[in-house]
């Protein structure tokens, strides 16, 4: 049934009286008291007709009235949800980024311990071998610069920790990466993250409405097309 | 005669027809896709009803969250059946029920109330329903 049909059948009895009176009028020799008893009952009928109207322009103006405001109520719910969202990013950028950076002092750190601990074994080596260093070098250049090319030595070594630490630090942050994610690996989660978050991004009513009617109108025109097709199929195959 | 139910869906009220206890209550959304496919079994209903059942006292409770147009010319029928019925000489009433910040519902029953000359009780619903 249509929505003209189920139009037409919540007025059916409107429409009978219509039809009756239809009739009625159409008669040659309808009586002047028969003519007024038929006008006295149709004014009635008509009374009846405009006190409906009223009623149902009313009551169909205050559900509109009620309806927009449930549509304003829900655009502006939309507005707000959408503002907490971009907020949320928002921190999670920063989270993002405090995290990252938490990660490289940790790293940091750890590059500083491993370097102290290197210079400390290094030291304790060092004065271990240092008699015995400082008598090759000085039969090697001589009495006078024997201990000298020890103390180049080490102070080689104390210029080396900076460097020694860089190159750990990235060496250990390398490392976190390979047993955690990769940046690609990172991005990737990213934008899955936020493709989610779109499909459930609350539209605006009113576009969801557009966006619907333009689907339907879509369906609709494939499948006037695709009985088209269907059509012209089988008048080929006729001829 | 028998009893007439129909569960309710997001679109369709709750209608429960009952002729021993001479009561009609009608609760939820009213926006049926066909308005006339859900209420002309209704009216039938009441029409039948009111043939063989006469002399019986009638309630009708009217617990709307919301209805459309449509909606709206249906339940001024089962009304006008009722007023019909009241005319008739049988005690009948309507209690049409509102949400207190649901004035639009309210100012609803207030114009059915105008129309029909059947006694009407607007009552301020609570979260039973």
């Amino acid at each position: 049934m249509s929505v003209e049909d189920s139009q037409d059948t919540a007025y059916s009895r409107e429409q009978d009286i219509l039809v009756q009176y239809r009739t009625l009028a159409g008669q040659a020799d309808l009586s002047v008291v028969a003519a007024r008893e038929a006008l006295s009952d149709l004014t009635r009928q008509y009374e009846r007709l405009v006190d409906d109207t009223k009623l149902l322009t009313s009551v169909g103006d205050r559900l509109q009235r009620k309806l927009k405001s449930a549509n304003l109520m829900m655009r502006e719910q939309a507005e707000e949800i959408k503002r907490v969202n971009a907020t949320l990013q928002e921190k999670n950028v920063t989270l993002q980024l405090t995290i990252d950076e938490l990660t490289r002092a940790k790293a940091s750190r750890r590059a500083t311990a491993l370097v102290l601990v290197a210079a400390f074994v290094l030291f304790l080596v060092s004065e271990l071998l240092e008699e015995t260093a400082d008598t090759y070098f000085a039969s090697v250049v001589g009495s006078d610069w024997g201990n000298a090319v020890s103390w180049i030595f080490k102070i080689v070594l104390v210029l080396l920790f900076k460097p020694a630490e860089q190159l750990l630090e990235r060496r250990i942050l390398k490392n976190n990466q390979k047993r955690g994610s990769s940046d690609e690996e990172i991005a990737a989660k990213r934008q899955k993250l936020q493709d989610e978050q779109k499909q459930f991004e609350i539209l605006d009513p009113v576009e969801l409405a557009k966006k619907k009617r333009a689907e339907a109108r879509k369906k609709a025109r494939d499948e006037a097309m695709a009985r088209e097709a269907v059509k012209s199929t089988a008048t080929e195959t006729e001829v | 005669m028998k009893s007439y139910l129909i569960e309710a869906t997001d679109d369709t009220p709750k209608v429960i027809l009952d002729p021993e206890a001479g009561t009609f209550e009608f609760i939820g959304n009213s926006y049926p896709e066909n308005s006339s496919k859900f209420y002309t079994p209704v009216l039938d209903w009441m029409k039948e009803f009111i043939a063989s059942g006469g002399g019986k006292a009638v309630v009708a409770s009217f617990n709307f969250d919301y209805f459309n147009t449509s909606s709206a010319k249906y339940i001024l029928e089962i009304l006008r059946l009722i007023e019909d019925y009241h005319k008739a000489g049988n005690d009948c009433k309507i209690k049409w029920h509102y949400f207190e910040e649901d004035t639009d519902m309210l100012e609803a029953g207030e114009d059915y109330e105008r129309t029909i000359g059947v006694p009407f009780e607007l009552i301020e619903r609570d979260d039973t329903f």
